[in-house]
């Protein structure tokens, strides 16, 4: 049943509305307003409600943008009953009422950023789309403005597995508020935030979630910190086993004579497409530290040794900053060795 | 800003995407882009190249706006898939990289370019529907535009077109300068069109001609200065009574002729929807695809940046100089062009008769009866530019001059149909064919240019670019060397060899430049 609010907004504007519908349907053919009324009805009533029982007044303008937003994502096949991806609903569901009060303010922009970051989240492989809903719902509120609100959400998108966004998340996080700070990263109750944001800036392995066993620097050997990639018959990226290649703190993988800059720390791993010539040029000046060495199916550092026989002899390594990134002859994955 | 524009959408991807290397630098701000967007889009606050939003215009319009499945203006990556047809051996090809339609594509370079598009057809083709959406691109509400339309009819009068004098001034006013003018909106707009432009009395024509050529309007000695704009003028030539003829200064100021090609029966679905679902494209122009008046300026410097390499230059060129040389023409040789028989009155087929020991089917100047103008060789330079701009290229390519040269040469190099070339079984289709002749007069240039080999053996250029480096410090024995270097190369030229439009303006510079070496030498000898 929708909400009364909901609906007399529907209502008072409804040839507007209906002429808005009609608009997308040329965009997209495949809309039907079945799936679009199902949409508002157990989705879209239920944010306009939040909004409406904080800012009553602004639920007009919030209902038409969001109407707009749903029209847009159901065209498209992002959200409703034929979706194959939940996770945007969801942040609708859980995010959107959880940051009514920003939602409000400013509608096409916070609607539009939590839709597009889920679905950045959804689209990129291996990363946690739910974690992001889940830590950027609980602080929502205690965020003083929308802009506070949207830069939790790009570092959340950075510890749900977004690797890449790493240096601009951690220039981001010094100007969050601790508490709000404390929430997206996950860290324990009592964390020293000024220390914490020091970790993670020094150790790309360190996970705040997990202070004793995480980080590079973590006891004294090497470990097995990730893995990344996977035959594309599984639903990878690689045809055939890769090879990894460094320049500078950058990682190439090479896999088909396709090419990849790789890249990776506690939170997650991405792989982003890139020109052969990357992995070339970064082949050409491959050499690992005197502490390191890799032979057969092992890694020695420093006294410490790994044995990644499992998946066969390596086949290439690679150094960039504190990761280590070795392929095997049996995987189509790269192995990511923490170094500490 | 109105909220249903909000989520009105283009593409969000590259619309032409270029191979170029991944970016290193990630950027957070990424995260928040994607398929829904944002309210702050619709503003115009983009930070989105100006071609990309141009391509996204034009897929809008193509993909959404008008029913035009013509890909006419073809691009291949590789080599293109073809399939002969029919008795009479058509050919389709099926082009291997992005094509284009030039119902669409030409006027979204006039715009973006601010020059003047003439769109020709049967009527209900679209031609004022193209020309309405290219006046809401720029910002202009559908009804303004629509009201700012100029319909051309038989008893258009000056004052209809440009404005009128206040009435009580003209009873009141003392001095002519005292009368104030009400002049029309449409003059002040950006983007202007004239409908059925071949209906306008030739008075008003003129008029027309002022405010088209010199951009001012002028009614009893006030002046109105127009701002730069883009010009959409349809002509209707099944339209039957009520045409005029339009004059010659008028024709020649519009820059691209641009064909309303047939409906393709087989998209009548997409007619019935419009119908039904009572929805206007023209009304539905998404926000983001809109240009202000700051970035129309900054599109046109743009395209002004684009690069026209030497070796392109070179080729335009060698196919422009084919077409002035009339050898029977004159006595002089400077005047031996077609135009000095024109302007003479000289009956075609008697100059023709004259024309004599050259081979009519291999020389490309004898299928046109006239050369190309200044203008239209800065036409045809500003549209490669716009065209590799508008497909995200900093550098006019062959294809790229090959693809725009008919729409510009559509209506200013006139076929002589009665040449050998089109005598030819396989060539009679271009009599009616202006495009393809067009395009195929290109081709047939370029290949005779590579069979002379000019790229790498063109004396000539080795002569003017030694020249423009300037004359500071060319000693008298130098100059002199270089007057004798001209002389050798005229006579070997003149040994026997033919003379060809390319020649002709090849002897012509010759010429020009033995002329500076004399007068260089002359200074040099009594300083």
């Amino acid at each position: 049943m929708i909400s009364e609010s909901f609906a007399d907004i529907l209502r008072a504007d409804r040839d507007e509305y209906n002429r808005r519908f009609v608009e997308a349907r040329l965009r997209y053919p495949a809309l039907t307003g079945e799936t679009f009324g199902d949409f508002l009805l157990r989705v879209a009533d239920g944010v306009v409600a939040a909004v409406c029982s904080v800012r009553p007044e602004r639920g007009r303008e919030v209902a038409s943008t969001l109407y707009d937003a749903a029209l847009e994502l159901v065209g498209q096949n992002l959200v409703g009953a034929s979706s194959r991806n939940p996770h945007i609903e969801e942040g609708w569901r859980t995010v959107l009422p959880a940051a009514a009060i920003h939602l409000a303010e400013a509608p096409g922009r916070v609607a539009a950023a939590v839709s597009n970051a889920l679905h950045h989240l959804t689209v990129t492989p291996d990363t946690r789309p739910d974690q992001w809903i889940r830590v950027l719902a609980l602080p929502a509120a205690a965020c003083p403005d929308v802009d506070t609100f949207l830069r939790a959400g790009q570092v959340a998108a950075w510890t749900s597995g977004l690797a890449h966004y790493r240096p601009d998340a951690l220039a981001i996080l010094d100007t969050l508020p601790d508490p709000v700070a404390a929430a997206v990263l996950d860290a324990p109750s009592g964390t020293d935030m000024k220390e914490l944001r020091g970790l993670l800036r020094d150790d790309p392995w360190y996970d705040p979630s997990h202070p004793e066993g995480g980080g590079a620097s973590a006891g004294s050997g090497i470990r097995v910190a990730r893995r990344a990639g996977a035959f594309r018959g599984f639903g990878g990226l690689f045809t055939e086993p890769p090879r990894v290649a460094a320049q500078g703190n950058e990682l190439f993988v090479a896999s088909g004579g396709e090419c990849w800059l790789l890249t990776a720390d506690a939170f997650g791993a991405t792989f982003h497409r890139h020109g052969q010539e990357g992995f070339d040029t970064a082949k050409q000046g491959i050499m690992l530290p005197a502490s390191l060495s890799v032979t057969g199916s092992r890694v020695r550092f420093d006294g410490t040794a790994l044995d990644l026989g499992q998946w066969g002899s390596i086949t290439s390594s690679a150094v960039a900053g504190r990761t280590l990134a070795v392929t095997s002859s049996l995987s189509h994955s790269v192995t990511l060795i923490a170094l500490p | 800003m109105k909220l249903r524009d909000v989520f009105q959408r283009v593409s969000q991807s590259p619309t032409n995407p270029h191979a170029t290397p991944a970016p290193r630098a990630f950027d957070v701000a990424d995260l928040y882009r994607g398929p829904v967007s944002e309210a702050s889009a619709a503003t115009g606050a983009s930070d989105q190249p100006l071609n990309e939003k141009l391509r996204q215009a034009y897929f809008w319009i193509v993909n959404t706006a008008i029913i035009s499945p013509h890909y006419d203006i073809e691009y291949n990556d590789e080599s293109p898939q073809s399939f002969v047809l029919g008795d009479s051996k058509s050919r389709l090809t099926l082009p291997s990289a992005q094509s284009y339609s030039s119902f669409v594509l030409l006027p979204i370079l006039t715009f973006a370019a601010r020059r003047k598009c003439l769109f020709i057809g049967g009527p209900g083709r679209g031609k004022t529907a193209s020309a309405i959406l290219m006046g809401v691109l720029a910002g202009y509400p559908v009804r303004e535009v629509r009201r700012a339309m100029q319909h051309g009819h038989p008893q258009m009068t000056i004052a209809d077109l440009l404005g009128n004098p206040l009435p009580a001034d003209l009873v009141n006013a003392q001095r002519i300068e005292d009368i104030r003018i009400s002049w029309r909106a449409w003059l002040g707009m950006r983007v202007k069109i004239i409908d059925e432009y071949n209906r306008i009395p030739t008075r008003t024509q003129s008029a027309l001609l002022t405010v088209m050529g010199d951009n001012y309007a002028e009614i009893l000695n006030h002046v109105y200065e127009c701002p730069e704009s883009a010009w959409f003028l349809t002509a209707n030539d099944d339209q039957g009574g009520g045409t005029y003829q339009v004059i010659e200064a008028l024709c020649d100021r519009i820059d691209v002729v641009v064909q309303a090609l047939s409906f393709n029966s087989r998209f009548l679905d997409d007619l019935l929807a419009r119908i039904e679902e009572n929805v206007r494209p023209e009304e539905a122009v998404p926000s983001q695809i809109i240009f202000s008046e700051a970035e129309l300026d900054g599109m046109q410097e743009e395209i002004r940046a684009v690069e026209i390499p030497s070796e392109i230059r070179r080729r335009i060129e060698f196919f422009s100089s084919q077409f002035e040389f009339c050898e029977v023409a004159a006595d002089q040789f400077e005047y031996k062009t077609k135009d000095t028989a024109r302007l003479a009155g000289v009956e075609w087929g008697a100059l023709t008769g004259r024309d004599t020991g050259r081979d009519r089917l291999k020389d490309l100047g004898c299928q046109t009866m006239n050369g190309l103008s200044v203008r239209v060789l800065m036409t045809l330079l500003v549209y490669a530019k716009a065209i590799a701009y508008f497909r995200g290229d900093g550098v006019v390519s062959l294809e790229d001059v090959r693809q725009v040269l008919p729409f510009v040469l559509h209506e200013k190099l006139v076929a002589d149909t009665d040449a050998p070339f089109f005598d030819v079984p396989e060539n009679a289709r271009f009599r009616s064919d202006r495009v393809g002749w067009l395009r195929r007069l290109f081709d047939l240039a370029c290949a005779e240019y590579d069979r002379l080999n000019l790229d790498r053996d063109d004396p000539l250029g080795e002569l003017n670019a030694e020249f423009e480096r300037g004359l500071e410090g060319v000693t008298q024995t130098e100059a002199r060397a270089r007057l004798a270097r001209i002389e050798r190369l005229i006579a070997e030229w003149a040994k026997g060899r033919k003379l060809y439009g390319h020649l002709y303006d090849d002897l012509l510079k010759l010429k020009y430049l033995h002329q500076r070496y004399t007068n260089y030498l002359r200074w040099l000898q009594t300083t």
